[in-house]
């Protein structure tokens, strides 16, 4: 059995995140949904939300489409295949990484480190 | 962290069941259902006579089926207006067979008891159906993680406990009715409806429709 250290796992800046990481765990479970539901579920701000959905589209997690129903503006969001497999690959690492840690928590040397998408 | 990914999941599932309207859709079907069984001698011409089960039967598959295209269309004017729109995502093919298989199940389970009960009017048949109408509730109560599903389940246990202790002082002619599960049916049904009516209320008092104020 080897005793070398697992060392920190290289986690997504741009999941990691709490806000981020809500909006695309929200997003992971469902096809698509507008900003009003991402508001509901997330508990964010209008501009918070706006913000951090606008980062995740730059990074090419998210997709965002503008249209109407009736007269009202309607957001709808969905995760990019590359976002669905980033936050796959994200959800691994963490679930690594707290494996490793058991049940006595994460020792300083093992924290994570953000590492560029 | 896997709770709380499990968590996110769950949260987009209860989405569906936030407003209420599929407790008042699935109680209504139920009354429905358990209305035709009973009422069907009075509803039907003379021709009709004897098929009030087979009507029964195929109004509640119909509904079942009806059941998804009627809600988002429901949902589409009370619910999407003011918490949002979501689209869940189509299963996998793994989920879709393990649906098929739970739903052949399911039916072979319910004719089977359907076949069995009319000969069998027991404390012990009733178990067995009220035991089938437990399993399905508390699996989706399992699944959505709302409390009030957990409620319905219990209901359903409830009710067989009173119908058995009360098997005795019920007349002869209702055996083959509490054996076969219906005025449990029926009485989950009304609380459904009454349950489905109070959530929607809630929800319409605390979430006005959306200004469509500018979103970004």
């Amino acid at each position: 059995m080897s005793t070398a250290p697992l060392g920190p796992p290289p986690v997504d800046p741009l999941i990691h995140a709490p806000a981020r990481l809500s909006i695309m765990a929200t997003l992971a479970a469902v096809e698509e949904a507008d900003f009003r539901y991402l508001l509901h579920t997330t508990g964010l701000t209008k501009g918070n939300l706006s913000a951090h959905l606008s980062k995740l589209e730059a990074g090419g997690y998210v997709a965002i489409t503008k249209t109407f129903r009736g007269k009202v503006p309607l957001t709808l969001c969905r995760l990019t295949p590359q976002g669905r497999a980033a936050f796959e690959r994200y959800r691994q690492q963490m679930m690594a990484y707290l494996q490793a840690a058991g049940p006595e928590g994460p020792s300083p040397d093992t924290t994570p480190k953000e590492v560029a998408p | 962290m896997s709770d709380w990914l499990q968590q996110a999941r769950r949260r987009a599932l209860q989405y569906w069941a936030e407003d209420g309207l599929p407790d008042l859709y699935t109680g209504a079907l139920l009354l429905l259902f358990v209305g035709l069984q009973a009422g069907g001698e009075r509803l039907f011409p003379a021709a009709w006579r004897g098929a009030e089960q087979g009507v029964a039967l195929v109004v509640l598959v119909l509904g079942t089926l009806l059941a998804r295209p009627v809600l988002r269309a429901l949902k589409q004017r009370i619910t999407y207006p003011r918490t949002g729109y979501v689209a869940y995502r189509t299963p996998s093919l793994a989920e879709q067979r393990q649906g098929l298989f739970f739903t052949v199940g399911l039916a072979v389970v319910l004719l089977a008891l359907a076949v069995l009960t009319p000969d069998w009017p027991t404390p012990a048949a009733l178990w067995l159906t009220h035991g089938v109408f437990f399993a399905i509730t508390a699996a989706l109560a399992a699944r959505l993680g709302l409390p009030r599903y957990w409620g319905y389940a219990t209901l359903l246990l409830l009710a067989a406990g009173f119908y058995t202790l009360t098997w005795e002082t019920w007349p002869t002619a209702w055996h083959d009715a509490l054996a076969a599960g219906l005025p449990t049916l029926a009485l989950l049904g009304l609380v459904m409806l009454l349950s489905g009516a109070w959530t929607l209320a809630r929800y319409l008092q605390r979430h006005p429709v959306w200004s469509g104020e500018a979103e970004s």
